[in-house]
């Protein structure tokens, strides 16, 4: 599988709007992946999903703060089925070892990009972490020795430090 | 409060020439007692200036309150030797008590006008002409208990709650990264909560927001730290528990779950209950048990 960031609600089926034609998408997801240069970053995630709680907690600290953290999850299979180039490439995490799960969707047009929100939409598995179960899965990386503290922001670092 | 309480040397007044006399200065929106004469409780405004650190820097000088309970801010002492909050966006409260007490004390009317107040005051007691002319007053030399209520229209306090949602209306949110609103309106509520309260809520209710920027605000209001406006904060999410947006919707739920208060339960069961939305109801469900969660 593969893992994007998302925001949830521009990828909600908008089952009661009276505007969207059936069988339509609205466009919000389109601005909500953020392409640039043609390619859009990608997480590799084992079918077991054993190292889906590990990238979460890179990804999250990866930034200032968090209440939630969302992201979604779609068949690995898509891009390669629509003719999609994935490029591995190395993630900046404070993780070292879950950088490598790192990969970016690249030469992207603007009609392959719209292949590809239109290709997971109808089955991207749309999940939601809360801020208290992000720092339990955190807790449990440092327990695992996969952060490297050195490697965090300094708005994370005192509230790592606290733990 | 006991009338008899005598300011300590670095007090305010100490710094006036009224050496006798004391005064309290508070944030009426925070005072839920009404004002009475003599005795009597005025929690939470009865920090006394006395009570006040780093206040007096000098004449003419701006100082800052730092553990005034009550939520004011900035006070100066002009070169007038009279004294009384800066005219800095902090005054523009909606309302403003003063207190003077102690015999041989004229109620301290004069030092409001001098602290050169903005805006229009409206005023069950006092307006400003009121004001000039209780300043001439000599008052009978054995009263125990003055108290004037300045209010203010809550107008410009408002006005200054919707330029700040205003200016923020088009920055992008980055998910994580931090920014200068939430900041800015946790210190809006520090000075006057439930002013701000309904100022955000009246300005939500406009519509003419982006419903995700107002996802972000209600996440924010949630988040605050400020135990003295749970309550307003949480019957302000639950409100918007029913908006038309599943955005609002949303935000709303972010926000109780933050807020963290167990009345919120009820509502958000009524939510799911309502959600017509799939990916929004599963949402609101899940919402519910991470707050049940975080209360055992």
């Amino acid at each position: 599988m593969f893992l994007i960031t998302i925001k949830k609600r521009k990828w909600d089926e908008l089952l009661d709007a009276a505007w969207l034609p059936k069988g339509e998408i609205q466009a919000d997801p389109l601005g909500d992946l953020h392409p640039s240069e043609g390619s859009i970053s990608i997480w590799w995630v084992d079918e077991q999903l054993l190292n889906l709680d590990d990238i979460i907690v890179a990804l999250a600290l990866t930034r200032d703060k968090w209440d939630i953290f969302e992201y979604g999850l779609f068949d690995s299979s898509i891009p390669g089925n629509l003719g999609l180039l994935v490029k591995e490439t190395i993630g900046k995490t404070p993780l070292p070892q879950i950088n490598h799960f790192h990969r970016d969707l690249v030469e992207l047009t603007v009609d392959k990009y719209v292949q590809f929100i239109k290709g997971i939409f109808p089955q991207v598995q749309k999940e939601r972490a809360y801020r208290d179960d992000i720092w339990e899965k955190v807790r449990e990386a440092r327990n695992k020795h996969l952060i490297d503290a050195n490697l965090l922001n300094k708005k994370i670092r005192p509230l790592y430090d606290a733990l | 409060m006991n009338s008899e309480a005598t300011p300590a040397k670095n007090s305010l007044i100490s710094a006036s020439t009224r050496a006798n006399c004391w005064m309290l200065v508070s944030d009426w929106s925070s005072i839920h007692t009404p004002i009475g004469t003599g005795s009597g409780t005025f929690s939470p405004a009865q920090t006394r200036v006395e009570n006040v650190t780093g206040m007096v820097l000098g004449y003419g000088k701006t100082g800052v309150l730092m553990n005034w309970e009550t939520g004011f801010g900035d006070f100066f002492v002009d070169e007038k030797a009279e004294y009384g909050l800066a005219t800095s966006p902090l005054t523009q409260l909606n309302k403003i008590q003063i207190l003077g007490s102690k015999s041989n004390c004229r109620p301290l009317v004069s030092d409001v006008m001098a602290a050169g107040f903005s805006g229009n005051y409206i005023s069950p007691n006092f307006g400003l002409g009121d004001m000039a002319f209780l300043s001439q007053m000599t008052y009978p030399q054995n009263f125990s208990f003055v108290s004037l209520q300045l209010t203010a229209t809550s107008a410009a306090f408002r006005s200054r709650v919707a330029s700040l949602l205003d200016a923020y209306a088009y920055f992008e949110f980055e998910e994580g990264i931090e920014e200068d609103f939430t900041p800015q309106v946790s210190e809006l509520i520090r000075i006057n909560a439930l002013e701000t309260i309904q100022a955000i809520k009246d300005e939500i209710l406009t519509d003419r927001f982006d419903p995700e920027y107002v996802w972000n605000i209600l996440r924010h209001l949630g988040g605050i730290n400020d135990p003295r406006s749970r309550s307003e904060r949480l019957l302000l999410l639950q409100e918007f528990l029913t908006h038309s947006s599943r955005w609002i919707r949303d935000g709303a739920a972010l926000g109780l779950i933050l807020l963290g208060e167990s009345a919120a339960r009820v509502s958000l069961q009524r939510a799911i209950d309502r959600e017509r939305l799939p990916d929004l109801k599963a949402d609101l469900s899940k919402a519910l048990s991470y707050l049940i969660a975080k209360l055992e």
